[in-house]
């Protein structure tokens, strides 16, 4: 009962904490797109490093959804609780 | 860990490698095998282009050499864009970093394992074969290089003021700028490692499901082929980034 207990909270931790990064990735880098759009909109020349630029936050707001991943993996695959 | 795929009669293994031990120290093979396929491209394909670059700038350009031309000038704003007439210092470093990435990343997206086990399927049993970058081993020595060149064209430029940085702007910013030099490695690798592997696992998962017909995966290989150019790109930005942060200092420009 008790190691299965731990594979349970594990699978639960791991989905629950993902479901959560991922609403909030989703969030901020749906600001950061329709900021982007909106200045791409009002100056069209700009459109090269305005592109970079939201690339490269969406990049960086994305690397915070794969620690949560990593974890999740580690949780789900080599949970350390249960070796 | 593998799970049974019974319609399919073989297994799924997510994570595993093989071990080849050498001494103390145990390597994945299979990373290792797909890590000199990508060198080797890199390489064969650096010495072909060099091979057939001319130096007479009247004659009419062959397609390689437009070809080589395209990416270098493309691959030399990355830094333009950022430090301007000294790009020349670290290029090389930032070229080869997103060649390799981009290469390597690829790599996911062909049927290695297939076409090897078609060939040589019958001389040696052939392992699941997945891109380099899937292995975190492979992203965090690319990432700890990252970290070693900005030290290294750090003292290069500026010689021992450059170790001051850690006490600018103020001496209290110490464990701060401390941190930031274990957390850039740390964010480089898994950034990078996260991407392939997610794609990965997503992939094997979705052929692996019996009842799914197999070209469902094919708008998740166009992904995985843009995933990858823009994870070489923003590893490449980044480096860019921290080696420039490096020369240049603090209120230096």
């Amino acid at each position: 009962m008790e190691k299965g207990m731990v594979h349970v909270v594990s699978i639960i931790a791991a989905s629950l904490g993902l479901g959560i990064v991922a609403l909030s990735a989703a969030f901020a880098q749906g600001m950061a797109t329709s900021k982007a759009v909106e200045s791409i909109a009002r100056q069209p020349e700009a459109k090269g490093p305005i592109t970079q630029n939201l690339v490269l936050g969406l990049a960086f707001i994305e690397s915070l959804t794969l620690y949560a991943l990593l974890i999740a993996i580690v949780l789900i695959f080599v949970n350390p609780y249960s070796r | 860990m593998s799970a049974p795929d019974h319609e399919a009669g073989h297994s799924i293994h997510i994570g595993e490698h093989v071990s080849w031990p050498l001494g103390p120290v145990s390597f994945h093979g299979d990373t290792l095998i797909t890590l000199w396929l990508a060198m080797g491209i890199v390489i064969l394909g650096a010495i072909y282009f060099r091979i057939r670059l001319s130096h007479n700038p009247k004659e009419k350009p062959s397609r390689a050499q437009a070809f080589a031309e395209q990416i270098i000038l493309g691959l030399r704003t990355i830094p333009e864009g950022r430090i301007g007439s000294r790009w020349h210092i670290f290029f090389p470093v930032i070229a080869t970093l997103f060649l390799f990435i981009a290469i390597a990343n690829w790599l996911g997206v062909v049927p290695l394992t297939q076409v090897a086990e078609l060939t040589l399927g019958q001389f040696i049993h052939v392992p699941e074969l997945a891109p380099p970058t899937a292995d975190l081993n492979t992203t965090v020595g690319l990432a700890i290089f990252v970290l070693l060149s900005t030290h290294f064209y750090g003292f290069k430029m500026r010689g021992l003021r450059y170790f001051k940085h850690f006490i600018e702007p103020y001496p209290f910013f110490l464990p701060l700028n401390l941190l930031e030099e274990v957390s850039r490695p740390l964010s480089l690798s898994v950034r990078l490692f996260g991407n392939m592997f997610g794609k990965e696992t997503i992939l094997i998962i979705l052929t692996a499901l019996v009842s799914v017909p197999l070209f469902y995966t094919i708008p998740l290989l166009a992904l995985a082929i843009l995933i990858g150019f823009i994870q070489a790109f923003i590893f490449a930005l980044l480096a860019t980034f921290y080696i420039s942060a490096a020369i240049e200092g603090h209120g230096e420009h």
